[in-house]
């Protein structure tokens, strides 16, 4: 399941970013979050320790659920990372 | 070397509170500069209003709507906003330090609004760290900032106006599959009724809450209420929810959990730059403790809007016209009688707008249970701590918060505490049947969120040290 549009708007989805080296497409202005989202990707990561995936909690840049790793980056928050063109993005 | 900028006043959040500041510190005549975290301006409250469809403003309501002429004013006042850039300290000689994602930038400042607003209240619930289960608030995040909306089968459970809202919300963008659980406890509404009559002074409001309800009722798949008990399983993402109710238990499928009870302020700025907080009983959540200016107990370090107590977005752009009103007489730009004179009706119309609160606090009072939790139930989400966890090291001897780190990492995570902290200090206060304000809460220090470290090096003075460490 997945996150789509308001009223299914057809959107032109032309950044192409990779997460765990699978193929994908976001909309220009998006974060990462959101793109991965409404790629119908909901786990982002495993937890430290007990290996339980997880995923966005509070979607405004609070709760550290959405850390992945950005290629050239590192570590960063997907709700508040812009996607940009090309990225690599892995769990975090 | 980063640099540092001499101003007037500086302003962290440009919510209603954060923006309404910049707005009348610009019309006194003071220079003043808004940090914020998000790249456009409005809050969580009004996120995303300034690029946001014509189809999501009249899905979103007028309240929402309304923000993009607020945003107008803010920039029409002049006053630079700087965007995407975090506040990592806020130090007691008032100098912002600000991670602008390359270099730290600083400004000395002569007072300092902090206008961060607030958090969800944490909703610690078994299986809550599911993939799938997300804050309701979050979710209207992405849906007023990305037009997104959940597919599928979507749950929301809690209590509160926001929850409520997100829901009507979600219902107009076309959540077809929709189930509501509603934990506001009964007893609420018996406790709430006598302060029913000053809360007709904001009768507004009150229209409002029923026309929603009303929406969910007529709408939604499913709507329980007298939710008592809550909890979320499934193999890798969230699949089922299961309830009880004093009508009886109950299990639903589904995709999407999205839980809200309340918001409570995000204050750690003003918790690192040692500002006196208190317990406030009726909001169940910590608060700076702050003058009738919304001044902190650190000179010069004022707190408006929700991050100093939850007032809504009608009544923060009044608390932050205060703030700068104070600062203003205090570096000279008005008179104290002045002061005064622009100050009654802001007072008044703050006023106002709180009359509500004591109502809307006591109805929507979330219950103890879905708060406090016990057993396996995740505390601290970042270190995977539990209630069970925390009951052991209280067995143990651990006496307190900061202890509590020691003992098990609680909050000491990325996220510093936040999604923890406000339920340790309530579990700590029920184990040791003490009051949550004695208990207090972690030792907060700068930077308040994480930095790379390249970046650091680049300030030009180095974040200092909080003095008087506590163990």
């Amino acid at each position: 399941m997945r996150f789509k549009p308001l009223h299914n708007t057809p959107r032109e989805r032309t950044i192409a970013f990779t997460f765990d080296g699978r193929a994908l497409e976001g909309v220009s202005g998006q974060s990462l979050a959101a793109a991965l989202l409404e790629s119908g990707i909901v786990t982002f990561r495993k937890s430290r320790d007990n290996n339980e995936p997880r995923g966005p909690y509070c979607l405004m840049g609070t709760c550290f659920e959405c850390l992945v790793h950005v290629e050239g980056i590192g570590t960063c928050q997907a709700c508040v990372t812009p996607i940009n063109p090309g990225m690599r993005v892995t769990s975090g | 070397m980063g640099e540092v900028t001499q101003i007037d006043i500086g302003i962290v959040g440009s919510g209603p509170a954060g923006m309404a500041a910049a707005c009348q510190a610009a019309a006194l005549g003071l220079s003043a500069i808004v940090i914020d975290e998000q790249a456009e301006s409005g809050g969580q409250i009004y996120r995303g209003i300034d690029s946001a469809s014509e189809r999501a403003l009249s899905l979103l309501g007028p309240d929402y709507a309304r923000g993009r002429e607020i945003t107008r004013q803010f920039r029409a006042s002049g006053v630079p906003r700087i965007a995407g850039s975090t506040v990592i300290q806020a130090s007691k000689d008032l100098r912002l330090s600000a991670d602008t994602k390359t270099r730290i930038q600083e400004y000395q400042c002569r007072g300092l609004i902090v206008a961060t607003g607030a958090i969800g209240r944490p909703f610690p619930i078994p299986g809550w760290t599911l993939p799938g289960v997300m804050a309701a608030d979050g979710i209207q995040v992405l849906l007023k900032n990305q037009g997104l909306v959940p597919q599928g089968r979507i749950v929301i459970a809690g209590t509160g106006p926001l929850a409520y809202l997100i829901a009507a919300q979600l219902l107009a963008a076309g959540a077809d599959d929709l189930t509501f659980l509603d934990t506001t406890p009964r007893s609420n509404y018996f406790l709430a009724a006598p302060l029913l009559i000053q809360a007709l002074g904001a009768s507004s409001y009150l229209v409002k809450g029923l026309k929603l309800l009303a929406r969910i009722h007529r709408n939604a798949r499913l709507y329980v209420s007298g939710v008592n008990s809550l909890s979320a399983s499934g193999s890798n993402r969230v699949q089922r929810i299961h309830y009880e109710s004093a009508r009886g238990a109950g299990t639903i499928d589904a995709d999407w959990l999205l839980l809200h009870q309340g918001v409570i302020p995000d204050s750690p700025l003003l918790r690192a730059a040692e500002c006196a907080h208190t317990w406030n009983d009726q909001q169940l959540c910590w608060q700076p403790a702050i003058d009738a200016w919304g001044e902190t107990s650190q000179p010069g370090i004022f707190a408006v809007g929700d991050t100093s107590s939850i007032m809504g977005a009608d009544a923060a752009p009044h608390s932050g016209r205060l703030a700068v009103f104070a600062l203003a007489a205090r570096i000279g730009k008005i008179t104290s009688l002045e002061r005064e004179r622009l100050a009654a009706p802001v007072r008044d119309r703050l006023l106002k707008h709180q009359r509500i609160r004591p109502f809307l606090d006591r109805l929507y009072r979330p219950a103890d249970n879905l708060r406090i939790p016990t057993g396996d139930t995740v505390v601290c989400r970042c270190e995977n701590v539990s209630a069970n966890s925390i009951a052991t090291a209280v067995t143990e001897g651990c006496p307190g918060p900061n202890q509590l780190k020691f003992f098990t990492r609680c909050g000491m995570g990325p996220c510093q505490g936040r999604y923890c902290g406000t339920t340790a200090s309530e579990i700590l206060a029920k184990l040791t049947a003490s009051r949550t304000q004695d208990i207090g809460y972690f030792r907060i220090r700068p930077p308040i969120k994480p930095v790379r470290l390249e970046t650091l090096a680049t300030a030009a003075t180095p974040v200092k040290k909080a003095e008087n460490y506590q163990v």
